[in-house]
């Protein structure tokens, strides 16, 4: 059963149409052809047993004046006697003492001789006669080995018996009726088989076309995203229609159960880091308060020059970033909202020029902002740092890292290109919201950092990367326009920017 | 049977009672011991014999020798063609008229047959214990003859054969021996030899194995009642026949050479039988 359990509905539904097709078929063919054949056979005892019992009748006259010839012409005018074989039918006449009288093949069964005398087939027969018949009529089979007998007693007018009659036909002519019988239906039913079989089969295959397409939609279930699985249609409202509509329910619900999954993995990712990152937090957060207020002491009760207020402006910017970074990772967003303002840009490149030289990377800056910019300053800062740093790692020691911060009519454009080997596809597509975060890879939880702050900005990161050439541009919609979807992530063919190096970019020059 | 029952028919309407010159027809008895089964050419040799008696010519069939004898003797018929047997047996009431001559002679013998298979009979004490068919009782050559053999033989004829019957007549004789029904038959030798002309396939089953002594052979006879006149022309044409170029026609068609004029010296052989037979 279980060989059979794990053949393919494609081949059982078929299958299984064909077999009921043939049972049934066999059924009602052998059904018929027994009835058929039980008829003739019912046919063959009537006609034997009107035949004989008319000429018992016939003949009682003869046999009771005992004339022999008049007898024997009586049998002969039933049409038997004229063929010799041993197959062929034949009809006795015994007198009282169960002696042939008369018979239709005379050599066979001389006259007056006991029955099995020349033809020891009728031994059983004439010892049947002798000891258990009891004068009625009726038939016999195999008595006669491979015939079928009939008794007819020969009665006078007078009441006694007179004699027997014996009407012996062979058993070849029922299976020979047999077989036209089988014939008879068999022919027919082989025909319409012919017919019946192919077309069941195909039927069949109909049948399980649907079943066959749901299971190849459940078979994805669980291998591939549900986004890439199609949702199956149909309108037929039989157990298979509900079927579909479930399935596509089904995978409607894994559709927005992978989308929440995937939110809810960001989330526990945040969590996760959250976790570890507010154990790290606690202990950067104390010296960092504890640096800005000694700071915030300096500049109020020590007057220092204004070199070294310009320092202690900028230390305690940075301080202030990495403290909004903390609160960034902890999705505790306590640090200060304020305008973007030029100063934070530049902030940046002071933070990332050190890490340039030391790579020996040539940083090219070139920054559009007006005064202040109605944008939060904190995750810019962090976006570009995040891109900067990233870019430095990636970029090979002699080559250039474009940096370029425009303001557009409905956007800030933030683009940080770098030269070396372009990133792969498939990582292309993990970089900012791939099921797993791969820690592994250098500079991911950096860019997964500007993916997530991109999109609470609902802004989006448009990479491109190509080899010698990887960009990421990070556009955020200003507060006036609209943007658009945050989740919308994609890698438009390589875009290039040059120019530069260690200073802003006034153009682009495109290769 | 058919054949003869409408044999008897047609001649009985085609030539029934067709009178001419005021004279009512001649009716003559006649048994299957002829082969005639050609009504045309029974109807033919009726009109030959109407032609030269100038008086219409009906034939009777009739299954046996008895039958014929029994209308004869009731002068339901004028004329009968009978074995030797039953014109001894009534020749008190009967008249000879004319004895048919084969091969030129007035005698004919009985046939002891066998089936053809039979190759180890050879005379008809070889056939004790079987099963025998006469033709009837009123046969000479089928049932006589055989009865006095035995007799002479020592033997009863009532005890010799295992079964006896009757067939009839001569054809059906043949017929039981041929079909393996009797082991052996007796039966006229005339007839015999006359299917080997014309009818050689009813006898290829069969086989002679002895021919008895020459005896009379089946005469024409007359009631006695019949006017003379009526029996010297029935005489005179039946003996002409041989003269006559169509008379030989009928002559042939029946194997017969001529009619001789009737000598009841010539039955004496089977008259002498009958006592035997009746006595023993």
């Amino acid at each position: 059963m279980t060989v059979l359990s794990n053949i393919s509905y494609r081949y059982k539904v078929p299958f299984s149409l064909a077999a009921a097709i043939l049972i049934t078929a066999a059924a009602v063919s052998g059904w018929l052809t027994v009835q058929d054949f039980q008829d003739s056979r019912e046919a063959v005892r009537e006609q034997a047993d009107k035949l004989a019992t008319t000429l018992a009748y016939s003949i009682r006259h003869t046999l009771a004046h005992d004339d022999v010839w008049q007898t024997y012409q009586f049998i002969r005018s039933s049409g038997m006697g004229r063929s010799d074989d041993a197959d062929a039918e034949e009809l006795l006449v015994l007198d009282a003492a169960n002696r042939v009288y008369c018979s239709s093949h005379p050599r066979r069964f001389p006259v007056q001789s006991a029955l099995a005398t020349d033809d020891t087939r009728y031994g059983p027969l004439q010892q049947y006669l002798a000891q258990s018949w009891q004068g009625d009529t009726h038939f016999m089979e195999d008595v006669v080995p491979g015939r079928l007998v009939l008794l007819v007693p020969v009665i006078s007018e007078a009441g006694g018996r007179l004699g027997t009659l014996i009407l012996s036909r062979p058993m070849q002519t029922l299976a020979q009726r047999f077989r036209h019988s089988a014939m008879h239906v068999m022919l027919p039913t082989a025909l319409l088989m012919a017919v019946m079989l192919p077309a069941g089969w195909l039927w069949g295959r109909r049948l399980a076309t649907p079943i066959r397409y749901l299971a190849g939609i459940v078979e994805r279930v669980g291998r591939d995203p549900a986004v890439e699985i199609d949702i199956p249609k149909g309108t037929r409202r039989d157990e298979v229609g509900m079927l579909t509509m479930r399935c596509g329910d089904m995978i409607q619900q894994l559709r927005v159960k992978e989308a929440l999954e995937k939110q809810l993995l960001a989330s526990e990712r945040l969590s996760a880091i959250g976790l570890v990152s507010s154990g790290i937090a606690h202990e950067i957060n104390n010296p960092l308060g504890g640096m800005l207020n000694v700071i915030d002491t300096h500049l109020r009760f020590y007057s220092p020059d204004s070199a070294t207020q310009k320092t202690f402006a900028s230390l305690q910017r940075g301080l202030h970033q990495i403290k909004a970074a903390m609160a960034a990772l902890l999705m505790e967003v306590r640090a200060e909202s304020r305008d973007l303002s030029p100063a934070d840009l530049e902030d940046i490149r002071l933070l990332v020029s050190h890490q340039a030289e030391d790579k020996g990377v040539s940083l090219h800056w070139h920054a559009e902002l007006p005064t202040h910019l109605p944008l939060p300053a904190v995750p810019i800062r962090q976006i570009m740092l995040n891109l900067l740093l990233n870019a430095i790692k990636a970029a090979p020691s002699g080559s250039v890292i474009n940096s370029r911060v425009e303001l557009l009519p409905e956007h800030l454009a933030i683009t940080v290109a770098n030269g070396g080997e372009p990133i792969p596809k498939d990582c292309l597509d993990r970089l900012f919201g791939g099921k797993r975060l791969d820690l592994e890879q250098p500079g991911r939880l950096g860019l997964w950092v500007v993916g997530q702050l991109t999109r609470r900005l609902k802004g989006e990161v448009v990479v491109a990367s190509v080899p010698g050439n990887t960009a990421f541009t990070v556009n955020i919609p200003l507060p006036a326009a609209k943007a658009g979807d945050a989740d919308a992530l994609h890698t438009p063919r390589g875009r290039n920017t040059v120019s530069g190096h260690g200073h802003p970019v006034d153009s682009d020059e495109k290769t | 049977m058919k054949r003869r029952t409408f044999l008897t028919l047609l001649l009985t309407v085609a030539a029934a009672r067709v009178e001419a010159n005021g004279r009512p027809a001649l009716r003559i008895g006649l048994t299957p011991v002829t082969l005639i089964e050609s009504g045309r050419l029974l109807a033919d040799w009726g009109r030959y014999l109407s032609e030269r008696l100038h008086r219409p010519v009906e034939f009777v069939l009739r299954q046996t020798y008895h039958e014929v004898t029994q209308l004869l003797l009731a002068e339901s018929l004028d004329i009968g063609w009978i074995c030797g047997l039953p014109y001894v047996h009534n020749k008190r009431h009967l008249r000879l008229l004319a004895t048919p001559l084969y091969e030129h002679k007035p005698l004919y013998r009985s046939y002891l047959l066998v089936p053809a298979s039979d190759h180890k009979t050879t005379e008809l004490a070889d056939l004790r214990g079987g099963v025998f068919a006469y033709v009837s009782p009123d046969s000479n050559s089928g049932w006589l003859i055989p009865q006095v053999d035995l007799l002479r033989m020592g033997m009863d004829p009532k005890q010799f054969f295992r079964k006896t019957f009757f067939a009839g007549d001569h054809h059906d004789v043949v017929d039981a021996v041929a079909s393996g029904l009797a082991d052996g038959g007796a039966m006229d030798g005339y007839i015999w030899e006359t299917l080997r002309r014309f009818r050689p396939e009813t006898i290829r089953n069969t086989r002679v194995v002895a021919k008895s002594a020459e005896y009379g052979f089946p005469p024409f006879v007359a009631r006695t009642s019949l006017p003379e006149d009526d029996f010297v022309a029935m005489q005179h044409v039946l003996r002409e026949m041989a003269d006559a170029p169509q008379g030989k026609v009928f002559l042939d068609a029946l194997n017969l050479t001529g009619f001789a004029a009737g000598s009841t010296r010539l039955y004496q052989g089977i008259e002498d039988n009958l006592r035997l037979v009746t006595s023993g």
